[in-house]
């Protein structure tokens, strides 16, 4: 799929599919007892509340005309104990339900949570983070109703129009069939309004998404936008937006509300209709009391009817929702542990390419039938022109990536057959990108490890020469940071990634630009710190000043999708390659 | 109240459709008693009577009546909806300015999370109640007022009978109310605590991925979400709670009804058909009462939700434009002097900048060294007016930067920063980020200019390539060069460069210096960086040692003093050569 913005409506799938409805049952299941108990429970409510008309209907024949004041006594009591019947019911069904639908959206919110977890890199560049979160968030929330009350009043007003039927049948055949006559004429309108209706709340969800994706990129990136005030573009921008948001849910209202007004204007004319067929047509004419019987019934049939039109209504609504976390769900998680994954025991640190090839894109290869072995202990430097694939191969050792061809192994296992936490989490990745998250400064470093302790804390800290920034806060080590670090440098954020990964203990170390923000004389530190750290642990180094990896025991040259030079500093400028051209032009530079 | 009158603030421009929509809601209420009365008729005399000539008529004005019922029905639910939507625009388009507004203490202050569930759910809760509580609170009453009115004109002491559990509802309600304010403050909190975490989990997911603690984000996620919806029971139960008392006491009418009226009627004080026509109605009283407890609730979670809507939107930036902004002629562009004058400059207590004072005159470049976390950057925040001086004064051509107005001032800073921040747009949007009406050729020359033409025309759509949000899907060096094209692009008056090439390589930096030397238009360029060779050509060095500074002059200078800079210089030669040794 081509990569979205927050102006593109992510495509839609118009007829409707029943199997999201059924996918989504999986998770009304296991509450499948509570809620048939909650029906039983609805529908002895019912039979409660259908008593209370006999009751009113008998005190009102017998027992005042009879003046029984006993009686009308008596039947008052038993009114209310009907209704108090009939309440405590209600009220313990809707709580039992109440449960049913926070257990069920926990469980989407979480499948999908975790689901989001196992989707690679790729999931996340292709498409503004405010359209993932709207589905994690809103969109979980709006399936609640649905799937918990909405079952069940769904079962129940069917069951109501069954009896209704029944009963209107029995009672008088042809004037059953002329309050029946409405339904095709319902069915007509319903399935002619149908496909806008759905296409109108798919609307809904797309259009809100929008919206909420150029809003969550707007929070993030306001200070660039008042940098280059480009605050009225942007203004415009999502006033656009928010009224399409506006005009679908309008779009949506002026359908969804067509189908109660016809509804209830059916049943207006089929009611009619039935006065009109009894006295002057029929012959002979229908008793008063069965037409008076018939009209009520009548009411009764189409009030759950009206019911479920308002059901289907929500119904669609919720399935605009539910697919969009479904298709989220269902998005390929490419990178996962393999079926038969064994964990990677305690690794020496020996890694090895074998022949191999990839692409971010099929037919577009940025590396080639690449091999080299890296023995344990060992440090490479990985140098070369930008976009050559330094990070690329840094990439597949800790398979973010699968290889295309060939294999990537570490002390001998190929990393695809093994379990990818026991891969990563013997590896200590310094990314380009050094995210902070929301909370102190030791969380932040905890991140890495997370039972260390605060003394070990301290130390990762102290190597990295963070412990001085640190100290000097009013907090120290508890001192919150927003996420995206707030008020910290960006070298201090570095700084903090850095210890993070320190911490982490890795037997393998990638470092993609780890010092880049960072001044040379921290930097001179940092390098003194972790250069005993170094000692025993085989380390990937990413750097564009060469003299950062002067003390590493092979350098990778990287370009044209292979490994052009490779050897030891000295080696590379006997050779007068790239390596000796680059590094003599840094030298002059620095002169 | 001021709730009430911030949000009917926010209904301008659509207070008509509220007015028809809430008329209608008295209406409908009311439409829904004609058509009884017409049946009554229908059966007293077409039926009962035998005027078989009317039933025919008689059904016809029922199926008239009832269209127009629906017709006001629609009516009501369309312009609710709508009304509500122009509130919700408002709101939205309002915060969006709003937001636009703040400044970078805000930004510190509230999170993303926080403000993505203002401007969704809390929002969303006000359209709810303008469209449908507030709808139901006006009907509610009408109907109970119109209905006990009828009521008098049968029989008081029956009447009087119904209406004495009212006050029971109201105080229980009343307590309830009380009650579940603070629950309802919490339950917003858990969703935006729940949204933090999930907006944190997606922005740093190459963060989570890198160090596998996927099993530990996940644990957090479940408690913020079992949390989350533990506090929604917690809600419901408390409803429940009082639940059987307000119903028990509103459906007790129908029991005071017949008791009441049974009485009535056996003295004689009140007939069977009376009693029909008042029992029939019971609904319409007791009805707006017990679904008072349903629209309490949702009145506090509106409470709750507008609270922190206005909390955000009265949160006052120190940083605002001034009175009587100075504003440069139509046409015209600052001339780049930018003057530090005793600046100090603190975080809280922490103290950033003391005492900094120096002149960068039109067109010069000025460079800017020193250790992680002296105050570089904030230097250059300074100028640009994202933070306020303590003591001291910036000045930009002469006049104190918080008498410039704030969009002329950054209209003509050109910044790119170490933290790039790109949008998911196509390359050529992002590069014209600050001139939407760049010609392309003008695109395609400053990306010329940053060295990005080259990696950017090997893309698949070229210029025309959507790169992800922050740039995802490009290395760090090139989302530097589309941040350097994007500052260039502005043709500013003064550029701020801060480490805009720690990710470059350096022949590519060294060609972006050459670049910048020799730029169609003139500006003072600010240039932090670590390393010697991005700051030797500057006409002045300043180096930043614990907010001071330490050092200042050209590179023969600085070198002749033999202090930090030569430090420096030494370090990165040495660097260089100790491979070589």
């Amino acid at each position: 799929m081509a990569r979205n913005k927050y102006d593109i409506d992510e495509t839609l799938e118009t007829p409707f599919n029943f199997g999201h409805f059924r996918r989504s049952l999986k998770y009304v299941k296991k509450h499948a007892r509570t809620m048939i108990t909650a029906l039983i429970l609805s529908a002895t409510g019912v039979l409660f509340s259908l008593l209370t008309p006999i009751i009113v209907q008998y005190a009102l024949d017998v027992s005042i005309p009879a003046k029984n004041i006993g009686q009308l006594l008596l039947l008052c009591l038993a009114l209310a104990a009907c209704i108090v019947a009939n309440i405590l019911l209600v009220k313990k069904r809707s709580e039992m339900m109440a449960r049913v639908g926070q257990e069920i959206i926990y469980d989407i919110r979480m499948d999908l949570f975790e689901h989001l977890q196992k989707l690679p890199f790729t999931y996340y560049d292709d498409r503004p983070h405010g359209k993932i979160l709207v589905r994690v968030v809103q969109y979980v929330n709006n399936v609640s109703d649905m799937l918990s009350n909405g079952i069940i009043n769904f079962i129940l007003e069917i069951f109501n129009i069954l009896f209704i039927t029944v009963f209107m049948l029995a009672t008088h055949l042809t004037l059953g069939l002329v309050i029946l006559a409405g339904l095709p004429v319902l069915a007509a309108v319903f399935f002619s309004i149908k496909p806008a209706q759905r296409r109108a709340w798919q609307q809904v969800s797309n259009k809100n998404s929008n919206l909420n994706a150029y809003l969550q990129e707007s929070i993030n990136g306001m200070r660039v936008t008042q940098i280059f005030t480009r605050e009225d573009v942007n203004y415009t921008i999502f006033e656009r937006l928010a009224q399409n948001a506006r005009k679908a849910w309008m779009r949506a209202v002026y359908i969804s509300n067509l189908m109660w007004v016809s509804v209830d204007n059916i049943s207006q004319i089929v009611t009619s209709l039935l006065y009109v067929v009894g006295v002057l047509i029929c012959r002979p004419a229908i008793s008063f009391g069965t037409l008076y019987a018939m009209s009520n019934y009548s009411s009764r049939f189409w009030q759950p009817i009206a019911s479920l039109a308002n059901i289907y209504n929500n119904f669609m609504n919720t399935i605009a929702y539910l697919e969009r976390i479904f298709e989220a769900m269902d998005e390929p998680v490419v990178i996962d542990d393999a079926p038969d994954a064994q964990e990677l025991p305690e690794i020496q640190g020996r890694v090895e390419f074998r022949n191999v090839t990839f692409g971010y894109e099929p037919g577009k290869e940025i590396l080639k039938n690449l091999s080299f072995t890296v023995e344990p202990g060992q440090s490479v430097a990985l140098v070369g022109p930008t976009g050559a694939g330094k990070s690329t191969v840094v990439n597949l050792i800790s398979r973010f990536y699968d290889v295309q061809g060939g294999a990537v192994l570490v002390d001998g296992y190929d990393v695809s057959k093994v379990t990818l936490h026991s891969l990563r989490s013997q590896m200590g990745i310094m990314l380009q990108d050094s995210f902070i998250f929301s909370g102190t400064i030791a969380d932040n470093v905890r991140y890495g490890r997370l039972n260390a302790t605060l003394p070990e804390i301290e130390a990762a800290c102290r190597v990295v020469h963070a412990d001085e920034f640190i100290g000097e806060m009013k907090e120290g080590y508890d001192t919150e940071v927003k996420e995206r670090g707030g008020r910290l440098s960006q070298g201090q954020k570095q700084l903090l990634a850095f210890a993070r990964t320190i911490i982490s203990a890795p037997k393998i170390l990638i470092l993609d630009e780890a010092t880049s923000a960072i001044d040379t004389k921290t930097e001179q530190y940092v390098q003194e710190g972790i250069a005993h750290l170094l000692k025993g642990r085989t380390s990937f180094i990413i750097a564009h000043r060469l003299s950062t990896i002067r003390d590493c025991d092979k350098i990778m040259y990287v370009s044209n999708q292979t490994i052009t030079e490779y050897g030891t500093h000295d080696e590379l400028m006997a050779k007068k390659g790239d390596y000796y051209k680059l590094y003599t032009a840094q030298l002059a530079e620095s002169d | 109240m001021q709730r009430m009158k911030w949000v009917w603030a926010n209904i301008t421009g659509h207070k008509w459709q509220l007015y028809i929509g809430y008329f209608c809601a008295i209406l409908f209420p009311a439409s829904q008693l004609i058509n009884p009365q017409i049946s009554a008729v229908l059966i007293d005399r077409g039926l009962e009577g035998g005027e078989t000539e009317l039933i025919v008529p008689l059904v016809l004005l029922m199926c008239v009546v009832t269209f127009l019922r629906c017709a006001v029905g629609y009516l009501m639910v369309v312009m609710c909806d709508y009304a509500s939507q122009g509130v919700v625009f408002n709101l939205r388009t309002g915060f969006y300015r709003n937001l636009q507004q703040k400044d970078m203490k805000f930004y510190d202050t509230f999170r993303t999370g926080d403000l993505m569930t203002a401007l969704t759910s809390d929002i969303d809760m006000v359209r709810h109640n303008v469209a449908y509580v507030w709808r139901q609170l006006i009907r509610g009453p009408v109907l109970f007022l119109c209905t006990i009115i009828y009521f008098f004109t049968i029989s008081w002491k029956y009447t009087l009978a119904l209406l004495a559990v009212a006050p029971f509802i109201v105080l229980i309600l009343r307590r309830y109310s009380k009650k579940v304010r603070p629950i309802y403050i919490e339950l917003r909190e858990k969703l935006s605590r729940l949204s933090t975490n999930a907006q944190e989990n997606i922005d740093g997911n190459k963060v989570v991925k890198a160090f596998a603690n996927e099993e530990f984000e996940i644990s957090q996620f479940r408690s913020k979400n079992s949390d989350y919806v533990r506090q929604n029971l917690t809600a419901v139960n408390a409803w429940l709670k009082v639940y059987p008392y307000v119903e028990s006491l509103s459906q007790s009418m129908t029991v005071t009804s017949l008791l009441v009226g049974g009485l009535l009627m056996i003295s004689g004080e009140m007939s069977a058909g009376q009693f029909w026509a008042c029992n029939s109605m019971i609904w319409a009283i007791s009805d707006p009462l017990r679904e008072l407890g349903n629209l309490l609730n949702d009145f506090q979670r509106f409470v709750a939700s507008s609270d922190r809507l206005i909390s955000i939107e009265t949160y006052r930036p120190s940083i605002r434009n001034p009175e009587r902004p100075e504003t440069v002629p139509e046409g015209s562009r600052m001339q780049g002097k930018v003057e530090f004058r005793d600046v100090t400059f603190r975080f809280g207590k922490v103290s950033v900048l003391e005492n900094v004072s120096f002149t960068a005159e039109p067109g010069q470049t000025i460079a800017i060294m020193g250790e992680t976390g002296t105050g570089k950057t904030t230097i250059t925040n300074l100028i640009s007016r994202f933070y306020d001086v303590e003591s001291g004064a910036v000045l930009v051509d002469g006049v104190d930067v918080r008498k410039w107005d704030l969009r002329t001032l950054r209209g003509n800073i050109g910044m790119a920063t170490q933290d790039v921040f790109l949008f998911s747009d196509t390359i050529d949007g992002n590069i014209a980020y600050g001139d939407p009406d760049l010609p392309e050729e003008d695109v395609r020359d400053f990306a010329r200019r940053a060295a990005a033409s080259e990696f950017i025309e090997k893309m698949p759509d070229s210029y025309e390539t959507i790169i992800g949000e922050r740039g995802m899907g490009l290395s760090g060096g090139q989302k530097q060069r589309i941040a350097l094209a994007r500052a260039l692009a502005l043709r500013p008056s003064i550029l701020i460069l801060d480490d805009t090439t720690s990710a470059v390589d350096m022949e590519t930096e060294k060609y972006i210096q050459q670049q910048l030397a020799g730029l169609p238009f003139t500006c003072t360029k600010f240039i932090i960086a670590q390393r010697i060779s991005s700051v030797r050509h500057a006409d002045q060095i300043l180096i930043l040692h614990d907010g001071k500074i330490a050092e200042r002059g050209t590179h023969e200078e600085l070198l002749a003093k033999r202090g930090y800079y030569y430090e420096i210089y030494r370090i990165q030669q040495g660097m260089q050569k100790g491979v070589d040794a």
